[in-house]
């Protein structure tokens, strides 16, 4: 288990700034966040998920009433502005609660010259980005975001959908397994990085129930160096991959010395939405008149079942329904199952596979888990797929999504991840295809050992 | 909460609009002492729905501006409290202003920031310090005055105008922003026969957070 605290804690609190209003450690899932109620507060780095829940929360500002001028403000804001290593010309308010940002290493990297940049981008991000140039909620805008980021270099923009895709392939392959051959039940997703830390730290003995499959982003980030290398005849040590993630945490899970194959890494960096934003601006992109661009075949397809991961019971029904043709080789007679669907806390659903009785639950928010697992331990548990994600509304609600100033606004902030046309739902035709492709090419390694 | 709401109607004018017809006398946010946390959701809140003319939208990435609230959440030992405009049945802030932008239409004391020319004598004049005197900013830019420039580098210096809790007159009918935004309950909107024991009276200065 790798604890954070050795390097960089990602999530961290301003002590000139913090009031002590707690309000971080009633949204904290673990407990992680220390002290007294008007003091400043602190994060245990070995107890934190890196959820950065505690940031989206947050409403401590720093206000210029605060400093003797506004001269002196300004030069307060600077100082904050470097320790954080954000961008300096960034015109928002700064609150006590904050996660590392990388995005002034991402673009000093992308300067380097001889190298292929190659960048992946999450389904929630499309949903979300269009939030911080000022457009309603659940605008979505794909391809514009395609366009700006080829205007910030990158050679190559795929979908994180297409991992999702291998993703949902493998995982509902290994269920059917561990269900007609016996394995550990129930199974649980492994997609989610705050939640397999979760498990690391406070479950560790149940760790043989998580899928041994990666998530969507190392997927991508282990094709993008291999069959996505092979495409461009370059080497992979020549290639900078970078993710666009809705998360604070998958900076960590790329980090992890697992996620290296052959000597590389998966993922070279990650940036949340927040900081993709940021870029935009600050390379004076006009967002929102930029025509759309498709993202770049063959990495950036993707099935219907791919969209719905940003979503809470998105990974499940995605993988009931691979599941159900695998082993029924009929399709899902519906193939919206909207019951495991919703937002925080634990839903249940049973669905009929040929002469199984599928028993499936799905957890929003990690404090909603630890009931669940005390019965796994137990032994009571009786499901056989378990999916947990460690955000309220999974990945749509994630740390690094737009933070969001108004209370209602973020009761209001519904999923608008458009459900797929029926004609893009077949995606295990689209899965089967992609295993084809990808398995005469090359060896891929898409699992972990824990 | 005390169950009164804000039946303001939605202003047609920087002044508050003169249709009012179902306003309540002398309303006015009110916090209960000692619950507040010091969380200013309320100033981000008041901050936003203000701003929402100068395009600021949900998300904090369209802030390019410093957060002005027109609530303050003030702190003094271990207290904290949030204050803002009592909304004075003989305001005397109006009094104080010396070119009349200072008005009080239907119990809603207003300030026109436009006409407001930033002298500071409401802010001296207000018993509660709810008032203050900041930069105006239009379209995420700072508004300059001409003719004035920074003694040290010439640049040209902002105009700046008072500013103070409007009961949310230029949004939405409903609950004042703060009062909706306030994770604790803190906050209520009071009409002018108190409906709860005066407070008692500080004799401590609050510092600003």
């Amino acid at each position: 288990m790798r604890t954070s605290d050795s390097t960089d804690p990602v999530i961290h609190i301003d002590p000139t700034l913090c009031t002590g209003c707690r309000r971080c450690a009633g949204v904290c899932p673990v407990d992680a966040i220390e002290g007294l109620p008007g003091e400043p507060q602190t994060v245990n780095a070995d107890r934190c998920v890196i959820c950065g829940q505690c940031v989206q929360i947050c409403s401590v500002y720093a206000s210029d009433w605060a400093d003797s001028s506004p001269q002196a403000a300004a030069i307060r804001r600077q100082e904050r502005i470097r320790e954080r290593d954000m961008p300096a010309d960034i015109g928002e308010p700064l609150f006590a609660a904050y996660y590392s940002y990388n995005l002034i290493k991402v673009a000093d990297m992308m300067k380097k010259p001889g190298q292929l940049r190659i960048v992946q981008c999450a389904p929630a991000i499309r949903v979300s980005l269009a939030e911080e140039f000022g457009m309603p909620f659940g605008t979505l805008t794909p391809g514009k975001m395609a366009a700006a980021l080829r205007r910030l270099g990158f050679d190559r923009v795929y979908d994180t959908n297409f991992g999702a895709d291998v993703t949902i392939m493998e995982e509902g392959t290994e269920l059917i397994r561990r269900v007609t051959e016996g394995g550990p039940l129930p199974m649980f997703t492994s997609c989610c990085p705050a939640w397999v830390r979760f498990a690391e730290i406070e479950y560790p003995d149940l760790l043989d129930h998580l899928s041994s499959c990666k998530s969507p982003m190392q997927m991508v980030g282990a094709l993008i160096k291999t069959y996505g290398a092979q495409l461009d005849e370059v080497e992979p040590a020549n290639i900078y991959s970078v993710a666009i993630m809705p998360c604070t945490c998958k900076q960590f899970e790329c980090d992890r010395p697992e996620m290296e194959s052959d000597g590389y890494r998966d993922v070279d960096e990650v940036l949340t939405t927040r900081e993709l934003a940021y870029w935009i601006k600050q390379r004076g992109i006009d967002f929102m008149n930029l025509p759309d661009e498709e993202f770049d075949a063959p990495l950036g397809q993707y099935s219907g079942a791919g969209t719905i991961f940003g979503v809470t019971g998105g990974v499940m029904e995605a993988a009931i329904r691979t599941g159900y043709e695998l082993l029924t080789n009929e399709k899902l007679p519906k193939l919206q199952l909207d019951f495991v669907r919703g937002e925080e806390g634990i839903r249940v659903a049973e669905v009929q596979v040929g002469e199984l009785q599928l028993k499936v639950a799905v957890v929003a928010g990690l404090q909603h888990a630890y009931q669940l697992l005390d019965r796994v331990q137990a032994g009571e548990c009786d499901y056989h797929f378990i999916e947990v994600m460690g955000c309220p509304a999974g990945c749509i609600s994630g740390g690094g999504q737009p933070k969001l100033m108004l209370e209602k606004q973020k009761s209001m902030l519904i999923v608008h991840v458009n459900r797929p046309s029926m004609d893009t739902m077949l995606h295990l035709r689209c899965a089967n295809r992609m295993r084809t492709l990808l398995s005469s090419s090359c060896t891929m390694n898409f699992w972990v050992s824990r | 909460m005390s169950g009164v709401r804000n039946t303001l109607n939605r202003s047609t004018s920087r002044m508050g609009s003169a249709n009012r017809t179902s306003a309540v006398a002398s309303s006015f946010v009110v916090a209960d002492g000692g619950q507040c946390i010091g969380c200013k959701a309320c100033e981000l809140a008041c901050f936003a729905v203000h701003g929402q003319a100068s395009g600021i939208g949900a998300s904090i990435g369209t802030v390019s501006v410093p957060v002005v609230p027109k609530v303050y959440v003030v702190r003094a030992g271990d207290t904290y409290v949030p204050v803002q405009c009592r909304h004075c049945e003989n305001a005397p802030c109006a009094h104080a202003c010396p070119v009349q932008a200072i008005r009080q239409e239907d119990g809603v004391v207003m300030i026109d920031e436009e006409r407001c020319i930033g002298c500071t004598s409401c802010v001296l004049a207000c018993p509660f310090g709810a008032i203050e005197v900041s930069p105006v900013y239009r379209a995420g830019h700072v508004i300059t005055q001409s003719g004035l420039t920074h003694r040290a580098n010439r640049t040209a210096l902002p105009r700046t105008a008072a500013s103070k809790c409007d009961l949310c007159a230029e949004t939405e009918n409903g609950q004042p922003a703060c009062v909706e935004a306030c994770p604790n309950h803190v906050l209520r909107l009071a009409n002018g026969i108190s409906d709860s024991p005066p407070e008692p009276r500080r004799e401590v200065f609050f510092p600003r957070l």
